[in-house]
């Protein structure tokens, strides 16, 4: 940083002093540009200002625009609302709790305030909870660890043994890990003793630890807390309001639950707002106040509305308090003298004429016209970084415009390109500021989205005593916990398998790495320990593994030889077609259209799969690449799996290439006689360009003109002979397949070079989160979400997974909410009849479809936003993750309520499994169970039906870890599989229960030291360690130890070492794969003719030492091995 | 009557407490770590244990190694010979220990009709076609002695049994089979230090971990 002013900042100041210099006694902007730097303005000379806008978007740009002008983000601050509605039985976001109890916070100290705070109406208007105190944590500060948890619970956080979602805590030791409500990482409290030695962020995907903090806030959790009038005020509600009696008792007793804060309203009779904590010299600035009036108008409205439907669910004839305050009421019953001072209004007549700046849309040559043609005193193009900067300034100085990039000459030169942030600019006449999304005329991401961490490798997670595993080795046994033993000087863990005839094996943890999970039948027969069967199903596995890889290599070498389409690169059409996608593409889905088109481009035949979850945007892909189909004269074909996917399909591309000169055709069930007809012709005869339809494409009767593109979705939908019409269809022709199942990460990466794959995991930025509400099956519950639903228009699935009384069901949802139209779908339905239902519903002929879980994949619905399970209980992970992605699909609130029966025990599993979905993120524990259920679908799809067998004979991990191994040989590259290393026990080597307590925890560790195949892995995995549990007991030191030893053992390839002791002399007898030839020699020079067995290359070695430890032991393989090619 | 540490070799012609522990094994290094050798191996674990080392005595064929404990000096034998004539051994020991019943004679014996991972006290049994156990039995003219059963599982077909019991086991078992034969120590050591009956009670009892 140079001492000289930032020339954003006197930018700033000329241009404000030169169109409004009374700024400070209030201002007004004619256009939403001139908002954000008036204000910015303002802001600066004002001690502190409360600007008021209408949404929480137009919050959002305003409090980055703001920010961007003053150069500095923590000057400006922003009061979200809680995103709850009355009776919602969900909480708001964590985070936004968070981030209101840290702006409170803020405000209570005055150095620490922020200069701005924008609000939202809706923020404004809501009853302001009475709040928790905050506490500061530094290094050095003594600090009691049983207290912090203690105090962390009591403020609504959550105690796990890991910390994975925001509002949890976990302890190991003297280390404390906990996602505080304001922070976007977790952060880990080190002790020593009971003073914090270290604070530092950490990485939830694998739990290590980013960066050191020298001291971090302490907020809670949950931002209610109730005060002890309230909780008695609480108590008395209860005696009068038996509605709600659980409820009130469950406040008054002070617990925090979910959707605790829809109750706030009736006990906020003090009618506290964000008002009465703002500083005394507050100054408020209304943007648009009718604008503002009226929406809180509407807001009120909409409350009342909603709590009225739902009080009569509840019988309830009083008023229900609401959370929302009166406009008038709110900003005139204040205690603070307030004086309005700006009054924005939009389109009045004009006192600062701010615009957007001309569009160049990137061109320099556009960019050199308007300079020329306008003159303007400033011109400036901020760019997000100075490699930009640099390309844009050459390629503006190209067009012989004085340029600078120094920003010390803005009148001089003809445009400064400067670094800097500033999401958007203005032209006011005399300056001309773009930013860089401005300038490219590409709309600028706010945040990116973060990648979702695939994190699906951790096996032991969920092992429970009684699951089942597969030794690589021996075969198939049911897991029956783990142990410690001591044997005479040495402790090792072990977990104890049970195989056929209940024999037992004590594996040693050094060989967790030849254990995977089973998963493919429910109750697969255990193997036999001494049983060659097992070899036998494993070796027929690998062969039947081996087809499928030289298949996928054999359909490469094939493809990669022919010669397809070679497609021209994008038109102007494309482009403009493209724009006309109302959202903003995710990076992974930018990443896989453009894979896409270079497919098309090439000469090869394109074969691509595309994953993504449901509603991660495969659509738009698919129609970015029919388009491009069209452009070069092909025709394109869409194959979709069900009548109402192609309807959908079929509507989506007449709307986007409505525009342009693209004909697109059906071809269903509900298509008439004459219209499929017609079709056929046109398809014959060229003038149709696009056709989707279901397997009735695949008929023989169609002729296309000049297919050049087919894209299947859902593909494993289809069956057998419709995929061998497919594979007929598919010659010559670029092929893109679309599923919604994920891929095994295993898999993925071996068959990078072989198989075309897009992954698309980044969720769209505008999908809302699906507020999740599991609980016990209650009438007035289900009553009030579909009347909720109804009053916004909106749709209903009910999922009721019985054919057998899902009529009974229907007919008792109509009677209960008798506005409600509803019809009922299953399986068992004649195909016709199911198909027609659903369009109906699609149309909107009805509002309440109850159905079976034929939901779960392959229907969008953008009009259902709020689905009911009545047995969540009954139904797994994958599919309860599937049937939620079905509804919060397009920009609108969503709902799913997941309901058990009343006074039902819950198996811990189905208990933990509603629990980790209402939990409402991705990155839970048994979201990994529910991701591995999905992809064993994904790998169905991927390896072909005729596998299932396979999986189930095998297990589905070991399976994919055949397929793998087999794709990759297939390769031509060298396959290690794991191999058990038999080492003799030395010395204390294992990790004791106090250190990881938790048995998932300390598995999972075991295995990732297992993987490490290098000393530089193996420390990391010691430093990963001491990160997360603390420093390395002396067990662990020495199981580091004998895990050095096994790491020369791997590189060596030797698979067993044992030791005989004889007196002063050791027997030491090493089991090898190879033997380099210097090595030879030497062990033969060194220990005689007979050290090494001719026919098993045994070696046995005699040396004049004993061995107690282990050290020795590596240091004699390490002489003897010296200079040896590693193997590994 | 004053306590009195008993020595090694006294002459205690007729005590019922003095115990004799066989651990069946074949000799040489071929059959080291075999399932088949798991009584030896036991027994030798004791004695490594109690830090008291094997004496080969001339004409005897098994290895040897005593101490004394309260309850009174115990034994513990390896025959040298193979399997089929571990009996052989035995006369001269029982002579020499003062034994005369087949009661005060413990036999540790891999046993295929037990679950790997499992142990058993019993007195008395069949001989369920173990060699070792049928020589002893000649050789003590009954059945009724009584054994460690240390469960080594069974092989899929019967013709795998030969190198189920003679091989050495490889890669996860054989480690395994070192915690049983750990296990299997644990319980002479209870038979040692508390008595057979007790040691029964409480071996059979914790056939579950």
């Amino acid at each position: 940083m140079t001492s000289q002013p930032r020339a954003l900042t006197s930018l700033l100041h000329r241009l404000t002093d030169e169109i409004a210099p009374d700024l400070a006694e209030g201002f007004i902007a004619t256009t939403p540009r001139g908002v954000a730097p008036s204000l910015a303005r303002f802001v600066e000379g004002s001690p502190f200002t409360l600007a008021v806008v209408a949404s929480q978007r137009e919050a959002d740009d305003l409090a980055d625009d703001v920010a961007g002008w003053l150069g500095d983000d923590s000057l400006v601050a922003q009061w979200p609302a809680w995103d709850i509605a009355p009776f919602e039985r969900v909480s708001p976001d964590i985070a936004v709790m968070g981030r209101r109890t840290e702006l409170r916070a803020r405000l209570a100290i005055p150095h620490a305030r922020p200069k701005l705070v924008v609000a939202t109406v809706r923020s404004l208007l809501q009853a302001l909870p009475p709040t928790g105190e905050a506490r500061h944590l530094a290094v050095g500060g003594e600090l009691d660890r049983d207290e912090l948890i203690g105090w962390l619970v009591a403020n609504g956080y959550r105690r796990e043994p890991q910390v994975e979602h925001r509002g949890e805590v976990a302890a190991r030791g003297d280390i404390v890990d906990v996602w505080l409500s304001h922070l976007e990482e977790p952060v880990r409290i080190e002790l020593f003793g009971d003073e914090i030695e270290r604070i530092a962020t950490f990485d939830i995907s694998n739990q290590r630890s980013l960066q050191r903090l020298s001291d971090v806030a302490v907020l809670a959790a949950r931002e209610w807390r109730l005060t002890d009038e309230q909780r008695a005020a609480a108590a008395h509600a209860a005696t009068t309001h038996p509605f709600a009696r659980e409820t009130f008792e469950q406040l008054a007793e002070g617990e925090y639950f979910d959707g605790m804060e829809g109750w706030l309203a009736w006990f906020a009779q003090d009618r506290t707002t964000l008002l009465d904590i703002i500083p005394d010299d507050a100054r408020l600035v209304l943007v648009d106040e009718s604008i503002l009036q009226q929406r809180a108008a509407e807001l009120l409205n909409e409350e009342n509305e909603l709590a009225t439907t739902v009080a009569e669910t509840w019988e309830l004839t009083e008023a229900t308090p609401l959370l929302h305050f009166d406009w008038s009421e709110t900003l005139g019953a204040t205690s603070v003298a307030l004086r309005v001072h700006g009054h924005v209004v939009s389109g009045a007549t004009a006192r600062w004429n701010v615009t957007d700046p001309p569009v160049v849309q990137g061109s320099p040559e556009r960019l050199a016209l308007h300079l020329r043609s306008r003159t303007p005193d400033v011109a400036v193009v901020i760019t997000s970084s100075e490699t930009s900067r640099d390309r844009l300034a050459g390629l503006a100085a190209e067009q012989e415009l004085f340029v600078d990039t120094s920003g010390t000459m803005l009148d001089e030169a003809d445009v400064t390109f400067l670094t800097d942030h500033l999401p958007r600019g203005l032209d006011s006449g005399s300056i001309i500021v773009w930013s860089e999304g401005d300038f490219t005329g590409r709309r600028v991401q706010r945040r990116q989205p973060r990648a979702r961490t695939r994190h699906v490798d951790g096996f032991f997670d969920d092992l429970a005593i009684g699951s089942f595993v597969v030794h690589r080795n021996i075969g198939i046994a049911k897991y029956a916990g783990s142990t410690t033993r001591t044997i005479g000087e040495t402790t090792r863990d072990y977990l104890i398998l049970e195989f056929k005839g209940n024999d037992r094996l004590f594996l040693p943890t050094d060989q967790i790495d030849l254990l995977t999970p089973y998963s493919g039948a429910a109750n697969p027969t255990l193997s036999r320990m001494g049983g060659a069967e097992w070899t036998r199903t494993r070796n027929k596995a690998r062969t039947a593994a081996k087809l499928v890889a030289d298949e996928l290599v054999e359909l490469y070498r094939l493809r990669a030889g022919a010669k397809g389409f070679q497609f021209s690169p994008d038109t102007q059409w494309q482009v403009e077609m493209e724009n006309l996608f109302p959202f903003t593409e995710t990076p992974d889905q930018l990443k896989a259209i453009e894979d896409v088109k270079a497919d098309m481009e090439s000469d090869r035949p394109m074969d691509r799969l595309v994953c993504a979850d449901v509603g991660f945007g495969k659509t738009e892909i698919a129609i970015r690449a029919v388009f491009k189909a069209v452009q070069d004269g092909k025709q394109a074909a869409v194959l979709v799996p069900t009548t109402l996917l192609a309807s959908q399909h079929f509507t989506n591309m007449v709307e986007r290439f409505a525009s342009f000169p693209v004909k697109v055709a059906l071809l269903s069930r509900f298509v008439t006689e004459q219209e499929v007809r017609q079709t056929l012709d046109g398809l014959k005869d060229g003038s149709i360009d696009v056709v989707v339809g279901t397997h009735k494409l695949l008929s023989d009767s169609i002729k296309f003109h000049d297919l050049g593109l087919l894209v299947v979705d859902e593909e494993q939908r289809f069956g057998v002979s419709h995929k061998d019409a497919i594979k007929r269809m598919s010659v010559g022709v670029d092929v893109l397949t679309l599923t919604a199942s994920p891929i095994p990460r295993t898999l993925e990466m071996a068959l990078t070079g072989i198989r075309d794959l897009s992954m698309v995991t980044t969720p769209p930025m505008d999908r809302q989160p699906i507020l999740t509400h599991v609980g016990e099956f209650e009438e007035a519950a289900i009553v009030e979400a579909i009347r909720r639903e109804l009053l916004r228009e909106g749709q209903v699935f009910y999922v009721h997974n019985r054919v057998a009384d899902i009529e009974e069901v229907a007919k008792k949802i109509s009677l209960l909410v008798p506005e409600a139209r509803v019809v009922v779908a299953h399986a068992q339905m004649e195909e016709g009849q199911l198909e027609q239902i659903v369009q109906d519903f699609w149309e909107q002929q009805a509002n309440v479809l109850v159905c079976t879980t034929i939901v779960e994949s392959g229907i969008d619905m953008p009009t259902v936003n709020t689905l009911i399970v009545d047995r969540a209980d009954r139904l797994g992970l994958g599919q309860l993750h599937q049937l939620r992605g079905r509804v919060g699909r397009a920009g609108s609130r969503a709902y799913a309520y997941l309901f058990h029966p009343r006074d039902m025990v819950l198996s811990e599993t189905a208990y933990e499994r509603l629990r980790c979905i209402g939990d409402n993120t991705a990155l839970g524990s048994g979201f990994k169970i529910a991701m591995r259920d999905l992809e064993i679908r994904g790998a169905g799809n991927l390896l072909g039906h005729e596998q299932s067998g396979m999986v189930a004979d095998v297990g589905y991990d070991l399976y994919v870890q055949l397929v793998a191994e087999a794709v990759t040989e297939a390769k031509g590259q060298r396959v290690l599989p794991p191999s058990a290393v038999v080492l003799p026990r030395l010395g204390i080597a294992h990790l004791p229960n106090d250190y990881i307590e938790s048995e998932d925890q300390r598995l999972e560790a075991y295995r990732r030291m297992t993987a490490a195949s290098s000393d530089e892995e193996l420390a990391d995995v010691a430093a990963e360690w001491r990160d997360r549990f603390g420093p390395l007991p002396a067990p662990a030191e020495g199981l580091m130890k004998v895990m050095s030893l096994r790491v020369e053992c791997l590189r060596h390839g030797i698979s067993e070492i044992s030791l005989q002791a004889q007196g002063e002399r050791t027997l030491v007898r090493f089991n090898v794969l190879t033997l380099p030839d210097h090595v030879r020699e030497r062990v033969l020079h060194r220990y005689g003719n007979r050290a090494i067995d001719p026919t098993t290359n045994e070696l046995s070695c005699l040396v004049e030492r004993t061995f107690t430890t282990v050290e020795p032991l590596t240091e004699l393989v390490r002489e003897i091995w010296m200079d040896a090619p590693s193997v590994a | 009557m004053a306590l009195r540490r008993p020595r090694i070799g006294e002459d205690r012609r007729g005590s019922a407490s003095a115990l004799l522990i066989v651990g069946l094994a074949n000799p040489g290094t071929k059959y080291e770590g075999s399932r088949h050798n798991v009584g030896g191996d036991a027994v030798r674990l004791v004695a490594e244990r109690r830090r008291v080392s094997f004496q080969v005595e001339r004409r005897q064929r098994a290895e040897t190694a005593s101490f004394s404990t309260p309850l009174g000096v115990v034994t513990l034998a390896i025959p040298t010979t193979f399997m089929n004539e571990s009996g052989a051994a035995l006369p001269s020991l029982m002579r020499r220990v003062s034994i005369s019943s087949a009661a005060q004679v413990l036999v540790a014996h891999d046993e295929l009709d037990l679950e790997a991972g499992r142990l058993q006290i019993k007195v008395g049994g069949g001989l369920a076609g173990h060699n070792g156990l049928r020589s002893i039995a000649g050789v003590l003219g009954t059945n009724d002695f009584p054994r460690l059963r240390i469960g080594i599982g069974k092989p899929e077909r019967k013709e795998q049994v030969t190198d189920w019991v003679l091989r050495r086991p490889t890669g996860a078992q054989r480690e395994s089979l070192l915690i049983d034969v750990n296990c299997a120590a644990d319980a002479l050591e209870q038979a040692i230090e508390l008595g057979l009956e007790e040691a029964q009670r409480r071996v059979n009892a914790s056939r579950r971990d």
